[in-house]
């Protein structure tokens, strides 16, 4: 494994992909995954993240644009399954051939000692299920597989399209513990997911995607910094609201004694409240998570969806 | 790491029960053919004159039909099931991969066809020898010669087909029309019947044709022995870069 070093760098530049007839699936798209750190890859259905994903391991070739791990196109990589580790949809594995042998052909390719194999497949839990044949995996079973040869080669990076389909809720509570585990091992790891809560507990950033484009990218901190709604419960809010706006906050009184605050941390609201000398009955504050950014970053593209009412998560508890 | 990627290679081939039901049918079908011409030959005079059919019998049947699927497989499986994508992602390059499974490949056919000669010698051998017929192995050394080269080439053949056509159907539906029925058609058209040398089955009979018979076919003339392993070679390598180059290339998706 190369660890946290530039040689586990992604870089995307420009990358677009024109399928033909039109359809830009990937569009002037630009982003850097840093060494040793998990980036979600996030999007709605149709974004371009697979693609993408595929243009980065040589499978796709781009309309225009690079995309480098380490500095070099994934084709020139000598032996890439020891420097990068992919796994794409869970489909590509001959149905008659054992998951233990999917794995022996990886390592013979890549000139590695079998035991990787058996190492791999108990690592991601298959070790039971080793010698039966693919056909009589489960969707979930073959995610693990995919996983297990993701990691045959040990390598720095690893890049995951969609790896929690198909995982039962013990598996995805596996997954995440398998992500900080690579994390914590200074791997880089860039993982494409319609999960977002699981995304927003692992990842350390996100790239967020939309028809081809690029949305947002940075920590989940940075994108939702700014989106904080601090509501107190007061039985003097006109001081208060005055104290708050010349503060530079913005002020809402939602019903008698109750205002919402947008524009800074709970902790500031607090902390002007203790020097005016207001009397608070109840302070709360909450973030909008990952899930209502994206939302709000990609609405266009879920007009198909139920429309969700927004439910900020309380960040901290109610103070009497 | 040719070595590691043919390694590779041969883990795919043995991974799975193709390689046996394949060997099955190459098999059974040199076996009834071995049996047909020997069976079918009423008189033991008539079958001594004959040796040499009965030791072609390995490609005088339709054996090349399992080779020939054996080498498209090798490719097409790879698509069908999208095993491609682990491939690629382990070898980038296409013009690996390719040269990895022409290697492979004629192993395979190489194998393959000496296990059908064995099979046939085995079978033909003791009943001919029933059937008080000599056979003098030493001087029929081309004939199986001949039988083999044919038999390994086609394996070869059908993993350019493969490569160029990537589809398992499409790719041995394709390569039996034309060696069985299209190749035969252009022998009867008048101005382009010349081209018959040097296609699929015009190479084969002009490896397995008697030295001592007549090498003009509807007033077309055969190419040598080595004109036709010439000819099924180029076929199958042409096809094979081909493929590496276009068809292959193609976005993985
Ligand atoms: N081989 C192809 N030929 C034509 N269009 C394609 C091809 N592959 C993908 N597309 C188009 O490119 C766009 C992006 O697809 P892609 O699979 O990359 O999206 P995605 O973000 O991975 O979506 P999902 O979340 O559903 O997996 C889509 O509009 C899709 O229809
Ligand atoms: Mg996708």
């Amino acid at each position: 494994m190369t660890g946290a070093s530039d040689s586990s760098r992604i870089v995307v530049n420009g990358l677009s992909k024109d399928f033909g007839r039109g359809i830009k699936a990937v569009d002037q798209l630009s982003f850097t995954v840093e060494p040793g750190s998990v980036t979600g890859f996030l999007g709605p259905n149709g974004a371009g993240k697979t693609t993408t994903l595929r243009m980065l391991l040589g499978l796709v070739n781009p309309s225009a644009g690079t995309a480098t791990i380490g500095g070099q196109a994934y084709r020139d990589i000598t032996n890439p399954l020891t420097r990068v580790g992919a796994s794409l949809e869970a489909s590509s594995y001959h149905p008659a051939r054992t998951g233990l042998n999917h794995l022996r052909i990886l390592c013979a390719a890549a000139g590695l000692p079998d035991s990787r194999a058996d190492a791999v497949i108990a690592q991601v839990g298959l070790g039971d299920a080793a010698k039966r044949k693919v056909r009589g995996y489960s969707l979930g079973m073959r995610q693990r597989l995919g996983l297990a040869a993701a990691l045959i080669g040990d390598p720095g990076v690893l890049i995951l399209d969609e790896p929690a389909n198909g995982l039962d809720p013990d598996g995805i509570r596996w997954l995440r513990g398998f992500f900080r585990h690579l994390a914590a091992e200074g791997r880089s790891v860039l993982v494409s997911s319609h999960q977002l809560n699981e995304i927003q507990e692992v990842a350390d950033r996100v790239v967020i995607l939309d028809r081809g484009r690029l949305v947002r990218s940075g920590s989940i901190d940075e994108l939702t910094a700014g989106t904080d709604v601090v509501r107190v419960h007061t039985p003097t809010p006109q001081p208060f609201a005055a104290a708050l706006a010349a503060a530079g906050l913005g002020v809402v009184e939602l019903a008698p004694g109750v205002l919402d605050i947008r524009g800074g941390p709970v902790e500031l609201v607090g902390h002007l409240a203790f020097v005016n000398g207001i009397e608070l009955h109840q302070l709360s504050g909450s973030r909008a998570n990952l899930e209502d950014l994206f939302f709000a970053l990609t609405q266009g593209a879920h007009q198909a969806l139920p429309q969700r009412p927004p439910a900020p998560q309380p960040r901290v508890g109610g103070v009497q | 790491m040719i070595g590691n990627l043919l390694r590779a290679e041969y883990r795919k081939f043995t991974s799975t029960q193709v390689w046996f039901w394949m060997l099955l049918v190459c098999v059974a079908l040199t076996s009834a053919f071995t049996a047909g011409q020997i069976g079918g030959t009423k008189y033991d005079d008539e079958l001594q004159s004959n040796v040499r059919d009965v030791l072609l019998s390995a490609t005088g049947g339709f054996t090349y039909i399992p080779l020939f699927v054996l080498g498209v497989l090798s490719v097409t499986t790879e698509y069908r099931y999208q095993t491609i994508t682990p491939t690629v992602l382990a070898t980038p390059s296409r013009w690996t991969i390719i040269f990895v499974k022409t290697i492979a490949t004629a192993l395979v056919g190489i194998v393959y066809a000496l296990i059908c000669l064995i099979v046939e010698l085995a079978i033909a051998l003791p009943w001919l020898a029933t059937r008080h017929v000599h056979v003098d192995l030493p001087s029929q050394v081309g004939t199986l010669a001949s039988a083999f080269v044919v038999l390994a080439l086609f394996a070869l053949v059908g993993l350019g087909a493969g490569a160029l056509i990537k589809n398992q159907i499409v790719a041995v539906t394709v390569g039996v029309i034309f060696v069985a029925f299209l190749d035969h058609i252009v022998l009867i058209i008048p101005g382009v019947k010349h081209i018959y040398p040097y296609l699929l089955s015009g190479a084969t009979n002009a490896i397995t044709v008697s030295p001592h018979d007549d090498h003009t076919i509807n007033g077309v003339t055969l190419l040598s022995v080595g004109g036709g392993i010439a000819v099924l070679v180029v076929w199958g390598l042409v096809m094979a870069v081909l493929g590496a180059g276009i068809t292959m290339n193609r976005d993985i998706t």
